[in-house]
């Protein structure tokens, strides 16, 4: 009898010392799929890594994510991301709906925006178009501001196709950015991302 | 005191309990990235210390490493310097961003130079940090990438653009090269 109890005892021990560990690990996979950290910052809609912060010298938990989400990207030295997968509403942005990205030339080297599927890889499309940079995005004719048709539908011009995904993020690229704009990244430098349809 | 001590006892395995799950919290965290990192080197297995040359990403070229940029042409060069240091040269366009990055084994950029800095050619030798390789006599300092870790990544972004077409690019990107020198 006192045999089966000190079993049952250590049956139980294990039982709990492999729960903790599940636990701990579960928790940590959960924090890196949350996308969440303290190193985040947040402009509007979009996302960033914080001012005093930078990809290789954050936590562990964003090294992780990063590592996982986006993997191998460059330290803000060189480039600055911003992501996002609400409308400037705050709304999750809706495939199924349409969408004006509207915004200006940025003063970077290179900039661009490109959207990606619930899995962050490029989405197929007719046009084969994944992306609108400084080249490649058609001006008003102020020569500065642009309007992409973020859509499924077909659009005319700068369509920026999100046709048979769950879920769609974009991201903006900011390649050796100025200065002035690495210090001036508000909500007014940055697109605005307004449902249409 | 009788009564108390198997009350210290589940107090102490409790807390045991919880510091088993805040290490393994920490411990899944730490290693995510060098899973990412070893999965992405499986993939390159035979490619070790070779350059490989990617083509303009799309939906089906790029299933492997998320938030590809459809605007680039990479190459990578998955490094292990456990027997040599890494003498890797090429040609640097002119007026479209390129650069070259390495990434530690845990996936984070530790050194990054582009077009802007480095002219015409570049030329660089990649050995562990604290190296002291005869490879490295009489080379300039601002040649040599010192890696944390013996074991990496190192990536070349070219940019497709007007003046640099995929085709024009893609020579360049195909001229990279990499050599062997005795550790």
């Amino acid at each position: 009898m006192a045999l089966n109890q000190k079993i049952k005892k250590i049956a139980l021990g294990l039982g709990l010392v492999l729960l903790a560990i599940v636990l701990g690990s579960g928790i940590g996979i959960y924090n890196i799929a949350s996308g969440k950290s303290s190193s985040q910052r947040v402009i509007g809609n979009w996302q960033t890594v914080d001012k005093d912060k930078d990809l290789n010298t954050a936590d562990l938990l964003t090294i992780a994510q990063i590592s996982v989400y986006g993997t191998y990207a460059l330290t803000k030295k060189e480039v600055i991301y911003l992501s996002t997968n609400t409308d400037s509403e705050g709304n999750a942005i809706d495939p199924k709906s349409d969408y004006v990205i509207s915004g200006k030339n940025l003063d970077a080297k290179y900039w661009s925006i490109t959207a990606y599927d619930q899995d962050g890889f490029l989405i197929k499309n007719p046009i084969n178009t994944y992306s609108y940079n400084l080249e490649t995005v058609k001006y008003e004719a102020d020569s500065t501001s642009y309007k992409i048709n973020l859509a499924a539908s077909e659009k005319k011009e700068n369509w920026l196709p999100i046709n048979n995904v769950k879920k769609a993020t974009l991201v903006i690229r900011l390649y050796l950015p100025s200065d002035a704009l690495r210090n001036n990244l508000t909500v007014e430098t940055l697109p605005t991302i307004q449902k249409v349809k | 005191m009788a009564a108390t001590k198997p009350l210290i006892k589940k107090g102490i395995f409790a807390l045991v309990l919880v510091a088993i799950a805040v290490s393994f919290y920490y411990l899944t965290i730490w290693a995510t990235p060098y899973y990412v990192q070893n999965k992405f080197a499986e993939k390159s297995l035979g490619f070790v210390n070779t350059p490989r040359f990617g083509e303009q990403p799309n939906p089906e070229n790029n299933r492997v490493i998320p938030l590809p940029n459809p605007d680039f042409l990479y190459s990578t060069i998955n490094y292990d310097l456990n027997d040599s240091v890494l003498k890797i040269s090429g040609v640097v366009p002119d007026s479209t961003y390129w650069s070259i990055s390495a990434y530690q084994e845990n996936t984070t950029n530790y050194f990054v130079e582009n077009e802007e800095k480095v002219k015409a050619k570049f030329e660089y030798y990649l050995a562990p940090e604290g190296s002291t390789s005869d490879a490295l006599k009489n080379i300039p300092k601002e040649k040599i990438i010192y890696s944390p870790t013996t074991k990496g990544l190192i990536l070349f972004r070219y940019l497709v653009s007007k003046a640099y077409p995929v085709k024009t690019l893609a020579e360049l990107q195909h001229g990279v090269t990499v050599e062997k020198l005795a550790k």
